[in-house]
């Protein structure tokens, strides 16, 4: 189960990755062209056709393709030994835990030559858009090195848009295939819709800035004008910095998103923000410290008169099912939202009994086992229906609600214990919540309360998997300030000359490296935003779409956890940026110096 | 043999091209090398890991 989703978390990476590879090797490949626009015109002009034109870029990058394929698998074999004992010791890989032995590399011939060419068709790929433009280049302004006027490309946005749609719908597909081997690939589809829709909407939103440039002061006005004047150059580097920093930004959405999964829906004995307490005063102790939390009273099924009521199924009565105390509790609807189950809500009304865990009740029937001395024991069988909202585990919680009408409608015993209390508070315990709690139960020893507290010892596998995701978020980060660095460079090499221009017409060299920072700190925002809507745009939609689609389901599920993981949020749409600025204004060279005009 | 004689000329242009071009062509190369680089480190890895443990 885990290595199948390990295989699954790599495809998807890879095929981020080389998306973004693509939109950063297309960007460069434009620029590339436009370099040697004057050549191409003295091919043009000594004979050549236009397709022959586009030829020679798709060769160039084909050429270049081929060499950084065969480049890339010597050091991916490499990154693999060195990278191999590290996860060995952090999946607990038996040979290695035991013996301390790192397993020889299994190489396989055919998955080195599907990644080389994997990286052939990038390049060629990355090199068609500037291959067509080049074909369709007029001889006269290819000579003179001037690229026709940039129309703008309505088609563009709207296939952008589409696909950020069609992205948004797999979303949700996703949500009605739950279980489905279908699931992990309509994911996978959905982000690179989404990636490649907003990748293409880079040249509309450059546009829009554009439209911003007369309200901003001298140097912020000329950077924009300037990125809006050359909408391929600054598109390209806007789809480029996007693609590098999507990586990490979905790796951290993903990230915050099953800790807030794992936070809701876990397996465990209470939730991090549920208190039980045993009596009305210890109830108002606690809700006086937790500001907001809601109280729901409940019994559970057995009295200290002998009367016992148990729930039974094939499943339920299996040794591996993990219920631990098989006595429902009796409550009302509040018990049903304390204990998170609230999307069975309407079940739970019709008599249903509500079980807490994963495929327990598969025909939707339990038989309850009643023993209630002088009356004889009796089973009855009544609907249930289930909610994945994480089980309970251990003897705190019950793993069964049943509603306090349909326990009286039966004749249950155990309606007439003493109740105690579930409360649920409005956001998980703080360490702070927590010490508040230990103070409360010091000084009032009377008093029983029972909360959850932090799992020192995460299991093993989890504590693997975080690794993993802190090496991958450090790859792609690593990943992304390079691409960054890489578009900011490009496009501010390509603009070179329009600042010499600026410089020979009296432009400080101060100013003309402001202008640069500016330019860099615009290309990296633009793009971080960008980034910043692909992740966190999919994971809004499930969240608001798993609320609606969910409770229909045949098992109902609780909604998608959304998280936002500010972190990263922060270091890729504040930091990445800064650091574009700064090294753009410290290594930004200053413009050629004052030449005299020829003929002039 | 037309077509392959003028494959052949536009393969030594775009030759020189990169050639001439030494900074963005490096910089494309390690676009293409890098990527590559992870997919061979990471299915190795997978098959190593995890296909040898499933065997």
């Amino acid at each position: 189960m885990w290595g199948s989703l390990v295989v699954v978390v790599f495809w998807t990476l890879s095929a981020i990755t080389l998306v973004a590879a693509v939109l950063m090797a297309s960007a460069a490949v434009t620029i590339a062209t436009r370099r040697q626009l004057r050549a191409l015109g003295l091919l043009a002009a000594a004979g050549a056709g236009g397709r022959q034109l586009g030829v020679v870029v798709v060769l160039q990058a084909a050429t270049l393709g081929l060499a950084g394929a065969l480049a890339g698998i010597p050091a991916g074999l490499l990154l693999a030994r060195a990278l191999l004992p590290r996860l060995a010791q952090a999946i607990h890989l038996p040979m290695y835990e035991f013996y301390g032995a790192v397993p020889p590399l299994l190489v396989v011939p055919a998955r080195l030559l599907l990644a080389a060419g994997l990286g052939l068709l990038t390049a060629v790929v990355a090199a068609l858009v500037p291959a067509v433009r080049a074909a369709r280049l007029p001889v006269t302004a290819a000579l003179a090195a001037q690229q026709p006027a940039a129309r703008h490309r309505r088609w563009l946005t709207i296939v952008g848009i589409v696909l950020v749609l069609v992205g948004l719908g797999l979303v949700v597909l996703q949500i009605w295939l739950v279980g489905s081997p279908w699931q992990p690939w309509v994911g996978v589809a959905s982000v690179v819709a989404v990636l490649v829709g907003f990748a293409a909407l880079s040249r509309a939103l450059v546009a829009l800035v554009g439209r911003t440039a007369r309200w901003l002061p001298a140097t912020g006005r000329l950077a924009v004008r300037d990125l809006a004047r050359h909408p391929t150059r600054s598109a390209a580097a806007v789809a480029a910095v996007t693609a590098g920093l999507a990586l990490p930004m979905l790796l951290g959405t993903q990230a915050a998103q099953s800790a807030a999964s794992e936070r809701a829906y876990a397996p465990r004995e209470l939730r991090a923000d549920q208190v039980l307490a045993d009596s009305p005063a210890a109830t108002g102790e606690v809700i006086k410290l937790l500001p907001g939390a809601r109280q729901a009273p409940f019994t559970t099924a057995k009295d200290t008169g002998g009367g016992e009521v148990t729930v039974h199924g094939p499943v339920i009565d299996h040794e591996y099912s993990g219920v631990a105390n098989q006595n429902p509790a009796i409550g009302d609807q509040e018990l049903l939202v304390a204990m998170g189950g609230q999307q069975a809500a309407a079940a739970f009304a019709g008599g249903a009994v509500v079980a807490f865990g994963t495929n327990l009740v598969p025909d939707g029937q339990v038989t309850l086992a009643i023993t209630d001395p002088p009356r004889p024991a009796r089973r009855i069988r009544v609907p249930a229906v289930e909610v994945i909202t994480g089980a309970y585990m251990g003897q705190t919680l019950p793993s069964f609600v049943i509603s306090r009408q349909t326990a009286q409608r039966l004749g249950l015993p155990g309606l007439t214990t003493p109740p105690r209390y579930l409360i649920r508070a409005a956001r998980p315990l703080s360490d702070a919540h927590r010490d508040q709690l230990r103070a409360l139960q010091t000084r009032s020893p009377a008093i029983s309360i029972t909360w959850a507290e932090p799992d020192p010892h995460l299991p093993f596998q989890e504590q693997g998997m975080r690794s993993i995701l802190l090496a991958l978020l450090a790859v792609a980060g690593m990943i992304a300030l390079g691409s960054v660095a890489a578009a900011c460079a490009l496009a501010l090499s390509e603009a070179r000359p329009d600042l010499t221009t600026l410089g020979q017409l009296g432009a400080t060299p101060a100013m003309t490296r402001r202008l640069m920072a500016a330019q860099a700190w615009l290309l990296a925002t633009l793009g971080a935003l960008l980034a910043a809507a692909i992740s966190l745009g999919p994971a809004v939609v499930q969240t608001v779409a798993s609320s609606q689609v969910r409770p229909r389901l045949a098992i109902p599920l609780g909604p998608s956890a959304f998280a936002v993981p500010w972190t990263v949020l922060a270091v890729v749409t504040v930091g990445i940026p800064a650091l574009a600025t700064a090294a753009a204004s410290l290594l930004g060279r200053s413009p050629a110096p004052l030449t005299p005009r020829r003929g002039g | 043999m037309a077509a392959t004689t003028s494959v052949g000329a536009l393969a030594r242009i775009a030759r020189r091209d990169a050639l001439l071009h030494r900074r963005h062509s490096l910089l494309l190369l390690a676009m293409i090398a890098l990527p590559v680089a992870g997919l061979v480190a990471g299915t190795t890895l997978l098959d190593t890991l995890w296909r040898r443990g499933s065997e």
